[in-house]
C-alpha cells in the first residue's frame, strides 16, 4: 500500500480503505477505542485495515495479539466491561470458532444474566466471504452462525460507505457487535465515502436498485452480483429487479424486507453461505410471515449448496458460488411463476427445438411430485428409469417412422439431453437397455456415457429432455428417427390441494410430444401415466 | 505484644475477627442450602465448604471497593466479606427476585456490579480473559486497582487458563490469580487432569511466579495474596497462587462423592478444616477467646436463619421481565413483549 492513513486522499475510497480511515477517527475521537489482533501493529493488518495506525496512536491502543483467538476476544470483552470501547479483529472469520465459547457464551449473554448489570459494547471485526481463492480456511461465510444468537448484532458492508458507517455505529452500539468484512469486496469495490460520515443505522436495510417485478435481498459480495444480474436483466428486456442490500443480518430490518415483497410479489435472496438454514431460511419466514397474501411465488434461494467448504482451485471455487447468472435464471424462473400453479411455459427457446424434424407432432403435459429428489443427478437418474419403464410398457415407443413403415426397436434406447447454461443447446448422451436402468444403474451409464464410453444404442428412439444447468420448461420436439421425446421442467415448490388441504409439494412437468405417425394420443397419455407412477411409487 | 502481626501483615484485630465470622457464615449458609435442596425448596446447591480459608484469604488482601473480582464458585466467604449479603446469597438459591440477578443465574454464577465482582459463567473458567481485559483497561486507564481472578483446579486443563496466563504476562497486568486446587475437577481426579500435581507450576511457563500454599491456612493464603497484589502495583505483572484446598461435600448437589472418593479421604481431610484451624489461632494469639468466637457462630445461626425466611418469602421474578435485558434497547423480535416469540408465523 502506497497510501497511508496520514494523508487520506480524496472522499473516493476503496472498503478497506474506508475501514482503515474510520479506525482512526475512532481511535482520534475516543480515547477508549482500543484496537486488538493479530498482525495489526507494525504490518497494519494482512489486508493492511490498520496500516499506520500503531504509529499513530501507540501500542497501548494498538495492540499486536498472540495468535489466539480466545483470548482476543475474552480480553477483550473485560475491557468492555471496565469500559473501553475495544476494536478487536479477527483476521479471517474462518478463524472465530476458537472464540465462539468466548461470543456465544459470554458476550451475547452478559446483559442478559446480569439483568443489565454489566454489558459489553465490544466490537468484533471479522474478514469473511470466498472469491479469493482463499481455500477452506480462508473463505468461510460464518454469519448464520452468529446472526443465531441473540445478544449480539451482525452486520455486512458491501460497499465504502456502508462499511465506515456501519463501523461507527458498531462502536457506538451498547452491545457487541459482530461487523463483517468481505474480502473480495475490500480493494475490488470503490466508492464515495461522504465526509462528515452519517452513521449507517444497525438494523436498517438499503434499497439499492429499486425495481418493480421480483426483489433480490443480498449483502456482502452478493450485492454486486445481484446488481449485475438485475442490469443484465434489464438489458435483455426482463423482469425489472429491485435489489436489497440488507446490511445488517441481525437483527433483520423486516419492516424494508416485507414492504418489499409485498411490492414485488416475488422474492429471491441470495447468499454464498450454505443453504441449509442460512440466512435464506429465515428472510423466507419473514416474507411469509409478513406479506403472504401479496406472494405471487413461493421464495426462491440462491445460494451455495451444503457442500462443507469452499475449495482452493478456481474451478471447484466458482462451480461452487452463486454468481449473476445464477441469479438470472432464479429471477426469470420466479417471473413466470403464478400463485397455486405450476411452472408457465418460459419465455425461452424450448431446448430440443435446435432439432429439425418434419414428424407431425402432438404433446400433452402432466405434473409430477418429486419430493425427496433434490439433487439434479439423482433425478436425471429417475427421470432415465422412468422412461425406460414407459418403453418397456408400449413397445411402440421404441421405433420410429420411415416411409416404408414403422421400426421397431429392441430394449429402451434413450437420448438424454441435458441443457447448458443457455438452454438452448443440449449436450446428449445415450444409455441403452443393456444397461442396468434402474436409477443407480442409470445413474451409472449416463457417467459412463459422459464420459465417452461405447453405447450399445446408436440410434435412440426416445429423447428424454431433464432440467440442466438452466431452469427450462417448454414443448419438445420430436428428432426424426425417433418417435417421441419427453421434457422434464426445471423443479418448483407448488401449492398442491390433496382433500386434506392445501400443502406445498416440489413438482416437475412433464411434456410429452410424440410422432403422430407412429403413436396416437393414448400412447402419450400411457408414457405420462407410466413415468409419473414410477417416479411417484419410488416414495412408497 | 502482637507477635501475631508478623503472621498477619496490615491487618486489624477486627480485619481478622471479620474474616472469621465470613468463613463462618459461609459454612452456615451453605449447611442452610444443602439442607434446603433435601426438603425440595430449592433446586441445586454448589458447595464452598472446605474453600473458606483460600476465599477468605484472598479477599482480605483486596483494596475493597477499588479491585475487581472474578470469583471461583465455592467463594461465598469473598463474597461475604465484600458485603454481599446472606439475604442475596439464599435468594440466588431460591431463584427470587432478590437474588444475583433476579433469578436469572444459578447459585453460584455470581457477580455484582456495585461490589465490582464480574459476571459468573457456565463454562469455567470463562472470565479468566475477562478478568485478564479488565486488569488490561485498567492499566490503561492508570487506575489504581488490581483485579483478582479465582477459579479451580480443573479450569486449568482449558486453554482459557493458558491464553490468559500468556496475555497477562506479557502485558505484565496488575491482576492475581488464585487458582483453588482441591485435588478434583467433579469427579476426575488431579492425577487425570495433569501429570503433574502442582498447577503453580504452569507460571514458569508463562514467565511469572507461582506460589503453592496451604489453602487450609487463611493467612497463609492471605500473605501470599498480598504479596502478589503488592507486586501488581508496583508494575510488576501478575502472580499465580495455588492454595492446596479440599472440598468437603460433594460438588453439587447434584453429585454423589461416594462414587469417586472414600469416607475415609474426606474424614481425614475434615482434620485440616480452615474454621477450626483459624479459631485456634485466633485464641492462641489472644484476638479473641472461645466465648467471643461462639458469639460469632451464634450471630451467624441467627443471621442465616433471618436471611433465609426473608429469601422464602420473597417474591419470584416477575415472568414480565423474562425477555428483557437481551439488548440495552429491544430489537427486532425480542424485547417487544410475548408476541413476537408466541404468535408463530406471527402478526408482524
Amino acid at each position: 500500500m502506497t497510501d497511508t492513513v496520514a494523508t487520506p486522499p480524496v472522499t473516493e475510497r476503496s472498503v478497506v480503505e474506508a475501514v482503515r480511515a474510520e479506525l482512526r477517527a475512532l481511535l482520534r475521537d475516543d480515547d477508549r477505542v482500543v484496537l486488538l489482533g493479530e498482525d495489526i501493529g507494525p504490518l497494519g493488518g494482512v489486508f493492511r485495515a490498520t496500516d499506520g495506525l500503531l504509529q499513530e496512536f501507540g501500542e497501548d491502543r494498538v495492540i499486536d495479539t498472540p495468535m489466539a483467538e480466545l483470548s482476543i476476544v475474552g480480553v477483550a470483552i473485560g475491557m468492555a466491561l471496565r469500559g473501553l470501547r475495544p476494536i478487536a479483529e479477527i483476521q479471517f472469520g474462518d478463524f472465530i470458532f476458537a472464540a465462539a465459547d468466548q461470543i456465544l457464551s459470554e458476550a451475547a449473554k452478559i446483559r442478559f444474566r446480569t439483568r443489565g448489570e454489566w454489558s459489553v459494547p465490544l466490537v468484533i471485526r471479522a474478514t469473511w466471504g470466498a472469491g479469493i481463492h482463499g481455500g477452506l480456511y480462508h473463505s468461510q461465510s460464518i454469519e448464520a452462525v452468529f446472526s443465531h444468537y441473540p445478544g449480539l448484532k451482525v452486520v455486512a458492508a458491501s460497499n465504502p460507505a456502508d462499511a465506515a458507517g456501519l463501523l461507527r455505529a458498531a462502536v457506538e452500539d451498547p452491545d457487541p457487535v459482530i461487523v463483517l468484512e468481505h474480502k473480495l469486496v475490500y480493494r475490488k469495490i470503490r466508492g464515495a465515502v461522504p465526509d462528515p460520515l452519517p452513521v449507517v443505522p444497525i438494523g436498517k436495510a438499503a434499497v439499492v436498485r429499486p425495481g418493480s417485478d421480483v426483489t433480490v435481498f443480498a449483502y456482502g459480495a452478493m450485492v454486486h452480483e445481484s446488481l449485475s444480474a438485475a442490469e443484465r436483466l434489464a438489458q435483455d428486456g426482463g423482469p425489472d429487479v429491485e435489489v436489497v442490500d440488507l446490511r445488517t443480518l441481525l437483527p433483520l430490518d423486516r419492516e424494508t424486507i416485507v414492504a418489499s415483497a409485498a411490492r414485488t410479489g416475488r422474492v429471491v435472496v441470495v447468499h454464498e453461505d450454505s443453504r441449509t438454514m442460512g440466512l435464506g431460511a429465515e428472510i423466507s419466514a419473514i416474507v411469509h410471515e409478513g406479506c403472504f397474501d401479496q406472494l405471487a411465488a413461493p421464495v426462491t434461494r440462491v445460494t451455495m449448496p451444503d457442500v462443507a467448504g469452499i475449495p482452493f482451485s478456481s474451478s471447484l471455487e466458482s462451480a461452487l458460488l452463486p454468481h449473476a447468472g445464477h441469479i438470472v435464471d432464479a429471477v426469470r424462473a420466479l417471473a413466470n411463476r403464478h400463485r397455486g400453479a405450476a411452472a408457465q411455459p418460459a419465455a425461452r427457446p424450448d431446448v430440443s427445438s435446435y432439432h429439425d424434424s418434419s414428424a407431425p407432432q402432438a404433446s400433452m403435459s402432466t405434473t409430477v411430485e418429486i419430493d425427496g429428489l433434490d439433487d439434479r443427478v439423482e433425478l436425471t437418474a429417475h427421470l432415465v428409469t422412468a422412461a425406460a419403464a414407459a418403453l418397456a410398457d408400449l413397445p411402440d415407443a421404441n421405433g420410429y417412422w420411415t416411409a416404408r413403415g414403422i421400426v421397431h426397436r429392441d430394449g429402451a434406447n434413450i437420448e438424454v439431453v441435458e441443457p447448458d447454461e443457455t438452454g438452448t443447446r443440449g449436450r446428449g448422451v445415450v444409455v441403452a437397455d443393456a444397461e442396468d436402468l434402474s436409477p443407480l444403474g442409470a445413474a451409472r451409464a449416463l457417467q459412463r456415457a459422459r464420459e465417452g464410453a461405447a453405447v450399445t444404442a446408436a440410434d435412440p428412439t426416445f429423447t428424454l429432455v431433464v432440467p440442466g444447468g438452466a431452469a427450462t420448461s417448454g414443448t419438445p420436439r420430436v428428432r426424426d428417427g425417433q418417435s417421441a421425446a419427453v421434457q422434464a421442467g426445471a423443479p418448483v415448490a407448488a401449492v398442491v390441494s390433496d382433500g386434506a388441504g392445501l400443502r406445498f409439494a416440489r413438482q416437475i412437468t412433464l411434456t410429452v410430444s410424440v410422432d403422430h405417425r407412429v403413436l396416437d394420443g393414448a400412447g402419450s397419455a400411457r408414457i405420462l401415466e407410466t413415468m409419473k407412477r414410477t417416479l411417484e411409487d419410488r416414495r412408497s | 505484644m502482637t507477635d501475631w502481626q508478623d503472621e498477619a501483615p496490615g491487618l486489624s484485630a477486627d480485619d481478622l475477627l471479620r474474616g472469621y465470622a465470613a468463613m463462618v457464615r459461609c459454612r452456615r449458609l451453605e449447611a442452610k442450602g444443602w439442607d434446603l435442596v433435601r426438603q425440595n425448596k430449592v433446586h441445586f446447591a454448589i458447595a464452598s465448604p472446605g474453600h473458606e480459608g483460600a476465599a477468605a484469604g484472598y479477599a482480605l488482601a483486596m483494596a475493597a471497593g477499588r479491585d475487581h473480582l472474578s470469583t471461583h464458585y465455592r467463594d461465598v466467604a469473598a463474597l461475604l466479606l465484600l458485603g454481599m449479603t446472606p439475604v442475596t446469597l439464599l435468594s440466588t438459591l431460591y431463584g427470587n427476585s432478590l437474588g444475583v440477578s433476579g433469578g436469572r443465574q444459578p447459585y453460584g454464577y455470581w457477580g455484582a456490579a456495585h461490589l465490582k465482582v464480574l459476571s459468573g459463567t457456565g463454562p469455567q473458567p470463562n472470565t479468566l480473559t475477562h478478568a485478564v481485559g479488565v486488569a488490561a483497561a485498567a492499566k490503561l486507564l492508570h487506575a489504581d486497582e488490581v483485579t483478582w481472578m479465582a477459579f479451580g483446579d480443573g479450569g486449568s486443563s482449558r486453554g482459557e487458563f493458558h491464553e490468559g496466563l500468556n496475555f497477562s504476562a506479557i502485558h505484565r497486568l496488575p491482576i492475581v490469580f488464585v487458582c483453588e486446587n482441591n485435588g478434583y475437577c467433579q469427579s476426575v481426579p488431579q492425577a487425570k487432569q495433569s501429570a503433574q500435581p502442582d498447577v503453580a507450576l504452569h507460571a514458569a511457563g508463562y514467565g511469572i511466579p507461582g506460589v503453592i500454599v496451604d489453602g487450609m491456612d487463611v493467612l497463609a493464603v492471605y500473605r501470599a495474596a498480598r504479596d502478589a497484589r503488592a507486586r501488581s502495583a508496583r508494575g510488576e505483572g501478575p502472580t499465580l497462587i495455588e492454595a492446596k484446598t479440599y472440598r468437603y461435600l460433594a460438588n453439587t448437589s447434584n453429585d454423589d462423592d461416594r462414587k469417586y472418593r472414600t469416607r475415609e479421604e474426606v474424614t481425614a481431610a475434615r482434620e485440616r478444616d480452615p474454621i477450626p484451624a483459624f479459631a485456634k489461632w485466633l485464641t492462641d494469639a489472644g484476638i479473641a477467646d472461645a466465648e467471643r468466637l461462639a458469639e460469632i457462630d451464634a450471630a451467624a445461626d441467627a443471621e442465616i436463619a433471618e436471611a433465609q425466611r426473608t429469601a422464602e418469602s420473597a417474591p419470584l421474578a416477575d415472568p414480565a421481565e423474562a425477555q428483557q435485558h437481551t439488548y440495552a434497547t429491544a430489537v427486532g423480535t425480542t424485547g417487544t413483549g410475548a408476541a413476537a416469540a408466541v404468535t408463530a408465523g406471527g402478526s408482524r
